[in-house]
């Protein structure tokens, strides 16, 4: 009887431990998320593709904006409606604190950029079984994968500082990189991507002004005038990041008609090249660019994005023209000139000089973060001694990661 | 139709076969002191189950028994209960009269011990506080649940987010538990598991909006708190902050009663703190503007009653109420029908429903700049970033219908057995629309206007079964053995549309918007499920004991389901009982418990990583949203109590009680180095590890008990602490995790560092551990402690002239840091140059209540509660943009002074005279960038709650025939005086809504207000 009531009360536990088991499993799944592992299949990589450029869209416009922020290109609108982040006045005034959450959120951007490019690289490389027929090819994917591997290195190599004038960053938790490191294994994934497309696409031409101006900010003229030469050309379109009323232009967003909190420095008021359109009229007192005698300060504002889907420019055939113009300035100006004059749409230049090609820059890339580059290129800065070139690795980064 | 259902059940059961051929019991119950009549007190036919009944309002019962021989028994709350034996002849009529003495313990009172037990307060085992909630309705006005608990409880405390009517609340249960979770108790209303989410929505700033708002506080008859582990074991998962347990209210068992009760209350919210120069310096007057008299009007109605077979109690209430800003109102109607029923001797069953429905508007306070305090007290102007008109039409308003039910049955087939099913929904669907008007500016929405709706539903499903044989050893030994199920399924769906650009205000159909902004869903369905089992022994009186286990599994979606086991033991030895014990001590007990809970890992974090479908101008591709574990496991915490219960000539009740907790497994989320691009979200590991202890003690009094004045008296009091003691290893690294932050960086989790000495070498840093660290490893911090750079006062340039701010450790002044460094308040890294130092709590280390109720010449009351918090401080991020945007008078008047300012007011010091360098350290303690120059002492002490009640019974009882039974009038006030060194107007709030991870931190958040109100209560 004994023995019975143990076995039953065994069998009994056993029971209920598997229906309690089984229970709580036994619930539906999430209709907003998948699991990493189940993407895998080659049918969802035109999803994970759409992933990754979906990511550079907005690492692109939120960096860009930062990125001018910091630069001459545009300044805080004190006293406007819009105007109230004081981590946008940080940026503005190069003094940014390490825990300045508006940089928390572009250098995350481009790390996640950097780790989902690199992933699908792994995947397309190692886990996908690519069929007779898939939605998209090995190749393409790998071109994917690699051009914005590249362009997340050549973003953090290029905005990114450890110290107020010591460009590079660090990636996966590891020590950190100086810019000409990261510049290299931008170049590497670019030149990769190449090898995976047509050298005569559209897609290679794309990838060649990418290094072009990959090797310029390295300060490799001749390599970036090499690549340049194979860039883009008059006639091919622009190479945006687009956006939608899901996810909105960051420059639209930031500095223009959705929440105007940089305006555009006074110079290009009235620039065609760079257009800019007048925005509010505030106290000038509430400012601190209150001229002597003046009461009220009307603000510009960049007017390249009229609404929250407007793509912005990554890559054009007028900036491969100045790249290569720059690239050739001193040993066939000529041709430099040449150049240039085709790339814009101001009065022609004779004799291009250094200046003009910086002041053309200026108007040709407004908005675009190239600003802040050349600042620092050609020694154009203006801020004070201590203030920052770069955005800087930020307190997260630095909290979680042991070699930094 | 319902009407007529009830009738025929009443019918039905009214005609109880048990009841015939029965002789009458009579008599009245009264307070054996002062005469009076105790209402509604208890009396039970001993050894017989479900047969009793109630006096009514005059204190008088009457039961119909069959004829024979019985023990009655008479308790009522507040009393010791007495038995007398009855004999019974069929057809006549017996007057048994009781007297009851004083019990301040409420010794005979059973109370809920766990998820099995049930104890007398005398024979319980573990620390549980029981709120008479009915008695607080009766003499005060509650808004919602927190409001009636807050200040009643030791080692507990709930504190509003906000002063948003209908707003979120967060409660501090002891030290706090583990790091998993929101850190808030499991809520339970007659036995159904009841959503207590801080539902969020588009949210109003950071805040959101307390489930537990849905509930009447007039609809509760007690709520019993189980506050740690060592009582809550039996619950399981996700009981290791406690345990709150809602019962609402019944009817009479007199015979025949039937009482309808009228209740009327109107009241005024408004503003309690006024601002002023110092902290909203040329604006402050724009601020108080905003601010209104919002009017109270709550009426209820309820019937209550019964015979010996049935009891039923029923409410409708409506409230409206206005909060202190425009656009803050709350509307919220409930329905409650509540049946008990006795069909036969060895059955009852219960069932009780509870509907409301609710609407609350929120103005848009907190972090951001649409509402009404970032409009007017941010900026020296007010009313930029914002048109008021624009302002005035931002509004988000909530609608909620909600349905909780529960239907038990107990039956006792065997006199040793009994067994007992309970199951119960909650489910709430919500609306909530957000709106900005077309044709005023708003930053990002522009001109367009912007409409969006949120839905969400939650359904949740509680059940159990148990069963308990009861036995005896001997005659003193007792045992009783009981095992259980406890279930639980959630099934949560939430949607939500927006669309901009709308041509006109007067059409706010959200299709009619042109452009459209963003739409989503959401479903989590979740599951627990426990095994329970409980022993039992007593022996006499004198001792009572228990152990048992859970053993608990939860669902963890695309990974194995926790199986957690949660032991328990636990005793207590009453002293009193024994012969030797002086005749003083009502109660002397002494009792220990040990048990362990836990908190489930979110039912995703054994993801490894879950993919978002992410639309934007490519179309729709994958972007991670949330980076999981798939070895996560349930965090464990276990806790130790022991108390002592003393109760002295009826005159005095004092219970203590200390305890500690230890998390270990918690589960910390790690925020992988963003270079990994693991940045989706927070990573969970079973890594963490954090000990509390704190020390609670409550005394009641009744030092005056006479027949035309009586006094109680009552102080609680608590401390606790705690210590982060581990944060485990970074997967990715292996090297120590770092430090957690909120998203300000300045509240932390942080266990010990090495110390830093003058003598450490090139290689070191706060972060070493074990032989690495070439000192020791200080003690850790506690949970969410304010950290941040140091602040020690102004530079100067070599002429003298303010040069910015010293802040942070360094060679120069290590000395001065010397002792914190040593003991871990501060940390420093030579190499990087960064140190931070601990500035205070977000949470009050000592708090506590004192109370008086004293009652004049039988029928006029006068209760007042005081409650206080001590070792709290506050981040005042409203002033951190004051300083931004030059709206700070003290920044201003220094800077003047110091020749740096904008304005001209002030003479300019020399620099170089002391009085100069008073001016620049006290300017330079007003810069914003550094987060120590904004935390201040933030103790309070408030005067809660006040309230003069008349009842006007005792006359209503010498007229005759008077068709009304009871009546009482009560004037009452609660928020009515605030004492506090913080400069913002009040140290309670949180702009970060209830839950966050950011605590402490007062931003635009909107104050409590001050309530006055007056209610006249009828019986008939």
């Amino acid at each position: 009887m004994n023995k019975t009531l143990y076995f039953s009360a065994v069998v009994a536990g056993a029971l209920s431990i598997s229906a309690c088991d089984s229970f709580v499993n036994d619930v539906d799944p999430p209709v907003d998320l998948v699991a990493s592992d189940s993407l895998n299949q080659v049918g969802n990589l035109p999803f994970l593709v759409t992933g990754v450029r979906q990511r550079f869209a907005t690492a692109y416009g939120t960096t860009a904006l930062l990125a001018d922020g910091l630069s001459d290109a545009y300044r805080f609108a004190y006293g406007t409606s819009g105007a109230t982040f004081p981590t946008y006045i940080e940026i503005d005034d190069g003094e940014i604190e390490l825990d300045n959450n508006s940089v928390d959120g572009a250098y995350q951007g481009i790390n996640e950029l950097r780790f989902l490019a690199d992933d699908l690289i792994d995947r397309v490389t190692n886990q996908v079984e690519f069929g007779d027929d898939p939605p998209i090819t090995q190749a393409e994917a790998l071109y994917t994968g690699n051009l914005y591997a590249g362009v997340a290195r050549y973003f953090l190599a290029t905005y990114i500082g450890l110290n107020p004038r010591q460009g590079g960053a660090t990636i996966d938790s590891g020590p950190f990189i100086p810019s000409s490191e990261l510049y290299d294994q931008a170049i590497a994934n670019f030149e990769a991507a190449l090898s995976n497309v047509a050298a005569d696409s559209y897609d290679a031409r794309v990838v060649n002004s990418l290094l072009a101006r990959t090797y310029l900010y390295a300060g490799d003229n001749g390599q970036a005038a090499a690549a340049a030469a194979n860039g883009l050309v008059e006639g091919d379109a622009d190479f945006s990041a687009l956006y939608s009323p899901q996810t909105n232009n960051p420059i639209w967003i930031g500095a223009g008609p959705g929440r105007t909190q940089y305006a555009a420095d006074p110079r290009f008021e009235g620039d065609d090249l760079a257009p800019t359109e007048a925005y509010e009229t505030v106290n000038c007192e509430d400012t601190p660019f209150c001229e002597e005698g003046e009461t009220t300060l009307t603000y510009e504002r960049q007017a390249l994005y009229p609404t929250d889907s407007t793509p912005i420019p990554f890559i054009t055939w007028q900036e491969t023209n100045l790249i290569r113009a720059e690239a050739l300035l001193s040993s066939d100006n000529g041709q430099a000139t040449d150049l240039v004059n085709a790339a814009y749409d101001g009065d022609d230049v004779d004799n291009l000089d250094l200046d003009t090609l910086i002041d053309i820059r200026d108007q040709v890339l407004f908005t675009r973060g190239a600003r802040l580059v050349d600042q620092r290129r050609f020694d154009r800065w203006h801020l004070g001694a201590d203030t920052w070139q770069y955005l800087p690795i930020t307190q997260t980064e630095r909290n979680a990661n042991p070699n930094i | 139709m319902v009407g007529g259902a009830l009738a025929l059940l009443f019918t039905l059961l009214a005609s109880n076969p048990v009841l015939a051929q029965s002789g009458t019991v009579t008599g009245t119950v009264i307070d054996a002191e002062s005469g009076q009549s105790l209402p509604a007190a208890a009396i039970q036919v001993v050894g017989q189950a479900g047969l009793g009944g109630a006096t009514n309002i005059n204190g008088v019962y009457q039961l119909d028994l069959p004829a024979g021989t019985y023990t009655l028994r008479a308790s009522f709350v507040g009393y010791f209960a007495q038995e007398a034996v009855v004999v019974i002849s069929t057809g006549t009529e017996v007057t048994q009269d009781f007297e009851l003495a004083a019990d301040l313990a409420d010794l005979e009172e059973v109370i809920v011990t766990g998820a099995l037990s049930e104890r007398s307060v005398g024979q319980s085992e573990v620390s549980v506080s029981r709120l008479d909630a009915e008695a607080l309705t009766d003499q005060n006005e509650y808004q919602d649940v927190s409001q009636l608990l807050n200040g009643k409880i030791s080692g507990v405390s709930v504190q509003p987010s906000s002063g948003n009517v209908g707003g979120g609340i967060r409660f501090n249960v002891r030290a706090g538990g583990g790091l998993n979770g929101s850190g808030q108790p499991l809520i339970f209303i007659d036995g159904v598991r009841v959503d207590n989410s801080q539902i969020v929505g588009f949210g109003a700033g950071g805040q959101g909006t307390s489930a537990l708002a849905d509930l009447n506080p007039e609809d509760i008859a007690s709520i019993d708190v189980l506050k740690g582990p060592a009582a809550s074991a039996l619950y399981g998962t996700d009981a290791s902050n406690g345990v709150v347990l809602i019962s609402t209210k019944n009817g009479s068992a007199a015979d025949g009663d039937f009482n309808i009760a009228v209740r009327q209350t109107v009241g005024q919210n408004s503003q309690q703190t006024e601002y002023t120069s110092d902290n909203a310096f040329q604006t402050f007057e724009d601020a108080n503007a905003n601010f209104r008299d919002g009017a109270i009007l709550e009426t209820g109605v309820s019937i209550s009653g019964g015979t010996q077979a049935v009891r039923y109690y029923g409410q409708y209430d409506r409230r409206n109420e206005e909060g202190i800003l425009p656009n803050n109102e709350f509307g919220r109607t409930s329905l409650r029908a509540n049946f008990d029923v006795t069909p036969r001797q060895q059955l009852q069953v219960g069932v009780n429903f509870g509907y409301t429905q609710s609407a609350t508007s929120r103005p848009q306070n907190d972090n951001n700049v649409i509402g009404f305090l970032g409009n007017t007290l941010l900026r020296p102007t007010s009313y930029l970033f914002v048109d008021s008109l624009g302002v005035l039409g931002a509004q988000n308003e909530q609608r909620t219908n909600r349905f909780i039910g529960a239907a038990n049955v107990s039956w006792t087939p065997l006199p040793a057995l009994t067994l007992r099913g309970d199951v119960g929904v909650d489910a709430a669907d919500l609306r909530q629309d957000d709106f900005q008007v077309p044709g005023i500016f708003y930053p990002g929405t522009q001109t367009r206007g912007s409409r969006g709706f949120y839905g969400r539903e939650n359904d949740q499903v509680s059940f159990s079964g148990s069963a308990r044989y009861q036995y005896n050893l001997t005659p003193r030994l007792n045992l009783s053995t009981a095992l259980g199920v406890q279930g639980f399924d959630r099934r949560l769906r939430t949607i939500f549309l927006s669309n901009f650009n709308f041509a006109t205000p007067l059409i706010t159909d959200i299709g009619t918007g042109t452009e459209y902004q963003d739409s989503g869903e959401s479903y989590l369905n979740e599951r627990q499920i426990g095994v329970l089992v409980d022993q039992s022994l007593s022996y006499g009186t004198i001792f009572n004991g228990s152990a048992g286990f859970r053993q608990d599994y939860a669902t963890a979606i695309g990974g194995d389901s926790p199986s957690i086991f949660y032991p328990f033991i636990r005793g207590a030895f009453r002293f009193d009982q024994l012969d030797g014990t002086p005749a003083i001590f009502d109660l002397l007990k002494v009792r220990a418990a040990y048990g362990e809970s836990g908190q489930a890992p979110g039912a995703y974090d054994a993801q490894a990583a879950l993919y978002e479908a992410a639309v934007g101008g490519y179309g729709a591709g994958a972007i991670p949203n949330l980076i999981g574990n798939p070895d996560i496991r349930a965090e464990r915490v276990a806790e130790f109590e022991t108390g002592l219960d003393v109760e002295i000539g009826g005159l005095a009740l004092a219970e203590f009680t200390y305890y500690f907790q230890r998390a270990t497994d918690s589960i910390v989320g790690v925020e992988l180095p963003p270079s990994t691009g693991q940045v989706a979200s927070l990573v969970p590991f079973n890594v963490g590890r954090v000990d509390g202890q704190g020390l609670e003690f409550s005394l009641t009094s009744t030092p005056i008990s006479a027949r035309n004045f009586a006094l109680d008296l009552g102080a609680v009091f608590s401390y606790q602490t705690n210590e982060v003691i581990e944060l485990g290893e970074n997967p990715v690294t292996g090297n120590p995790n770092p430090a957690l932050y909120d998203g300000f960086d300045v509240n932390v989790i942080r266990p010990g560092i090495c110390a830093y000495a003058e003598n450490v070498g090139d290689d070191y840093s706060p972060e070493l551990r074990g032989e690495d660290c070439p000192t020791n490893i200080t003690d850790g911090l506690p949970r969410s402690a304010f950290y941040t750079t140091p602040v020690n006062g102004a530079r100067f340039n070599e002429d003298g002239t303010y040069a910015g701010v010293d802040a942070g450790i360094n060679a120069s002044n290590l000395a001065e840091y010397q002792d914190r460094l040593d003991s871990g308040e501060c940390e420093y890294n030579p190499s990087s140059g960064s140190s931070r130092c601990y500035f205070g709590l977000p949470y009050p280390k000592y708090n506590g209540s004192f109370t008086a109720n004293a009652t004049i010449f039988r029928d006029l009351s006068v209760y007042a509660l005081v409650d206080y918090a001590v070792g709290l401080s506050v981040l005042n991020n409203t002033r951190n943009f004051q300083l931004a945007f030059g709206n700070d008078e003290e920044s201003a008047q220094l800077a003047d002074q110091l020749g740096i300012g904008s304005a001209d007011d002030f003479p300019n010091l020399t620099p170089g005279t002391q009085e100069y360098m008073d001016a620049a350290d006290a300017y330079a303690r007003t810069n914003r960038n550094f987060d120590a120059n904004l935390i201040e002492d933030a103790d309070y002490l408030k005067l809660r709650e006040i309230s003069v009640r008349y009842s006007l019974n005792r006359l209503l009882a010498t007229v005759p025939a008077s068709p009304v039974r009871t009546a009482s009038l009560t004037l009452a006030g609660r928020n009515l005086f605030t004492s506090t060194p913080y400069s913002g107007v009040d140290p309670e709030v949180n702009f970060a809504g209830a839950r966050s991870l950011s605590r402490g931190q007062d931003f635009l958040t909107l104050q409590q207000p001050r309530v006055i109100y007056a209610t006249l209560t009828v019986g008939l």
